[in-house]
C-alpha cells in the first residue's frame, strides 16, 4: 500500500472560520477527512498548521487577537492545547493516530536538534502517524512576528523532503499544489486530488500525473516580492520555492 | 510549583490513572481559585503514547520515544484540558528544552509566557519537548526541569510528587530502620550518598534527581518538599504548611553559598 510519497498540508487556521468570527468545526472535520484520505491512500502525511492564536483568542474571549508579543505567546500557549484537541478528536474519528510536534527555527542550525526532529518526524511516518507541526510560540517568536507558516513549512520540508506541498486555499474545495522542483503553483479541486491519490501509486508520480493528466489545473498567479519577475526566479529550498504570497 | 511524575499519573501498565488526575485537577483548580498561582510540571507522554499503540514494554529506542512522546502528549493535554476546563479552569500547554537555562533570549521568552499566563489565571502545564530535545540538551527528568522553571518564575515551593513518601535516612527496602528525614536545611555529601544509595526504579527520575532537582532550588533560595503523589489531596496540607513527606527548607545564609 505504501507508495513512498511524502506531503506536507500546509494549514492555515483562517480557512475554518466564518465570516463572523466562528470556528466551523465541520470545515476542520472535512480536511482532516482529506488528510487522512491520502494516508489511507498510502501517502506519508505531515499537517503544518496555524491557529494557535486565533483559538487562544477565541477561547479567552478577546474581540481580537492581541498586539503585544508577550501576550501573543501566553495566548498561543493557551491556543494550542485547544488546537491539538479538536484535530486529534476528529482524526480519532477517522481512526488515525496523530502526533504534535512543536518545533523552533534552530532545528535547521543546530545540527543535534536537526537530527532529533529528522528522527521523530521519519519514526512516525514509519508508524503511518500524522505528525502536527506548529511553532514552539511560548519560547519562540519568529512565526508570531512573521504571522505566517510558510517558512515553517519549508523548515519541516528541509528535514523530512517531502514530494509536495498542499495547501488549503481560502475558497471550500480547492487546494492549492506545489510539486517539488517544478517552480508553479498549481490550483486543485478536492476532486482532483482524490483521483490523484488513487491513481498516484500506480506508476510514475505526482510530477508526471500533474503534469499530464489534471484537466482542470490552472496555476495561480502569486505575488512575487518586487525583484522576482516569475515564481521562477525565486530561489528554491529543498525544491520548493522560498517565498509564497498567494494573490 | 508542582511536579508529578509518570508513577503518578498511571497504572504500572501505562495506562492512564483517571480518578488520580481527576483528583489532582481538583485540588489544583481548588488552590488557583484561592488565590495561589499554580504551575504543573506533568511527565506521562512517553506512557500514554505506549499505551495509545498498544505498546506492552517501554522503548529503549530513541526515535522510538520522541516519537510515542509526540503522540502522549497530546493525549495528555487533552485529558487534563478536559478535567481542568470542567471547574471551569483554563490551562495552556508550554514545552521546554534545556536551552532555557543556557540561552538568554529562550529563557526571557518563556519567563515572558508563563508570567503572561499566570496573570491571565491560567495554568500553565510544562514538559520537556521531547521531539527536539537531544542527549546532549537534555534535561532527561522533570525533577531538574522543574526546579529550573521554578528559578525562572521565583516560584514560592516547588512541591515533587512521586510513589516515595519522602527522603529516606537509607534505603527502606533494605533496612526496617529507615525513617523519612522530615526537615532538610542544607545539602551534603553524605546526604546524596543516601539519595545515591536508595534510588528507586520508577520513571526516569529517582531520589538523585531530586537531590539535584533540591540543589538548584537553594540557588535561588526555593523550599522543595517531595512527597507521596497517591493522594494528591495531600497538596493542601503541604500548602496548609502541615508536615508531610521531606521539606528542604534553606535559611537565608545557606543561600548561594558553596555545599560542602
Amino acid at each position: 500500500m505504501e507508495n513512498n510519497y511524502r506531503i506536507i498540508f500546509r494549514i492555515e487556521i483562517d480557512t475554518f472560520f466564518d465570516e463572523q468570527g466562528n470556528l466551523s468545526l465541520q470545515k476542520m472535520e472535512h480536511l482532516v477527512m482529506v488528510c487522512t484520505n491520502m494516508r489511507n491512500a498510502g501517502f506519508q502525511v505531515l499537517m503544518v498548521s496555524s491557529g494557535a492564536i486565533m483559538l487562544g483568542t477565541a477561547k479567552m474571549g478577546l474581540p481580537q487577537p492581541p498586539t503585544d508579543l508577550i501576550t501573543k505567546q501566553a495566548i498561543a500557549a493557551i491556543g494550542q492545547t485547544d488546537l491539538i484537541r479538536y484535530y486529534q478528536m476528529f482524526f480519532d474519528s477517522f481512526d488515525q493516530i496523530v502526533a504534535q510536534v512543536l518545533i523552533t527555527r534552530d532545528v535547521l542550525s543546530i545540527p543535534v536538534r536537526n537530527k532529533n526532529a529528522r528522527m521523530t518526524l521519519n519514526k512516525l511516518l514509519e508508524k503511518g502517524i500524522i505528525p502536527i507541526i506548529n511553532e514552539n510560540d511560548s519560547v519562540s517568536t519568529d512565526d508570531i512576528i512573521l504571522n505566517d507558516n510558510y517558512p515553517l513549512t519549508l523548515i519541516v520540508a528541509q528535514l523530512v523532503k517531502p514530494h509536495a506541498i498542499i495547501i488549503n486555499s481560502y475558497k471550500e474545495g480547492k487546494f492549492s499544489l506545489i510539486v517539488k522542483n517544478n517552480p508553479e503553483i498549481i490550483d486543485i479541486t478536492e476532486e482532483d486530488l482524490f483521483q490523484l491519490a488513487v491513481r498516484i501509486k500506480s506508476d510514475a508520480g505526482i510530477a508526471t500525473e500533474i503534469n499530464f493528466d489534471c484537466k482542470t489545473r490552472k496555476s495561480l498567479k502569486p505575488t512575487l516580492p518586487g525583484r522576482y519577475n516569475s515564481l521562477a526566479e525565486v530561489p528554491m529550498i529543498s525544491g520548493f520555492p522560498q517565498v509564497l504570497t498567494l494573490s | 510549583m508542582v511536579k508529578v511524575g509518570t508513577s503518578t499519573l498511571s497504572y504500572p501498565n501505562g495506562k492512564l490513572n483517571f480518578q488520580r488526575i481527576d483528583k489532582l485537577a481538583g485540588v489544583l483548580a481548588g488552590l488557583q481559585k484561592k488565590g495561589k498561582k499554580i504551575i504543573l510540571v506533568s511527565s506521562g507522554a512517553i506512557a500514554v503514547g505506549s499505551g495509545k499503540l498498544g505498546l506492552s514494554s517501554k522503548p529503549t529506542d530513541l526515535a522510538e520515544k520522541q516519537a510515542l512522546a509526540a503522540v502522549g502528549q497530546a493525549d495528555l493535554m487533552k485529558v487534563y484540558q478536559k478535567l481542568f476546563e470542567s471547574r471551569n479552569q483554563l490551562v495552556a500547554q508550554v514545552l521546554l528544552t534545556r536551552d532555557i537555562v543556557t540561552v538568554s533570549e529562550r529563557r526571557k521568552n518563556a519567563s515572558n509566557t508563563l508570567d503572561a499566563l499566570m496573570q491571565m489565571d491560567v495554568i500553565p502545564l510544562i514538559n520537556e519537548n521531547d521531539t527536539v530535545a537531544t542527549d546532549e540538551i537534555v534535561f532527561g527528568d522533570n525533577d531538574t526541569l522543574s526546579a529550573y522553571v521554578a528559578s525562572l518564575v521565583k516560584a514560592d515551593l516547588l512541591i515533587l510528587m512521586s510513589d516515595i513518601d519522602g527522603l529516606y535516612s537509607a534505603d527502606p527496602k533494605v533496612d526496617p530502620e529507615a525513617t523519612i528525614i522530615p526537615l532538610i536545611t542544607e545539602l551534603n555529601g553524605a546526604l546524596e550518598k543516601t539519595a545515591r544509595g536508595s534510588n528507586s526504579n520508577f520513571g526516569t527520575g529517582g531520589m538523585i534527581t531530586k537531590i539535584s532537582a533540591a540543589r538548584v532550588c537553594r540557588e535561588a533560595g526555593i523550599p522543595v518538599s517531595i512527597t507521596n503523589g497517591a493522594k494528591p489531596e495531600i497538596l493542601n496540607e503541604i500548602i496548609a504548611g502541615k508536615p508531610t513527606g521531606t521539606l528542604f527548607y534553606w535559611t537565608k545564609k545557606t543561600v548561594g553559598t558553596k555545599i560542602v
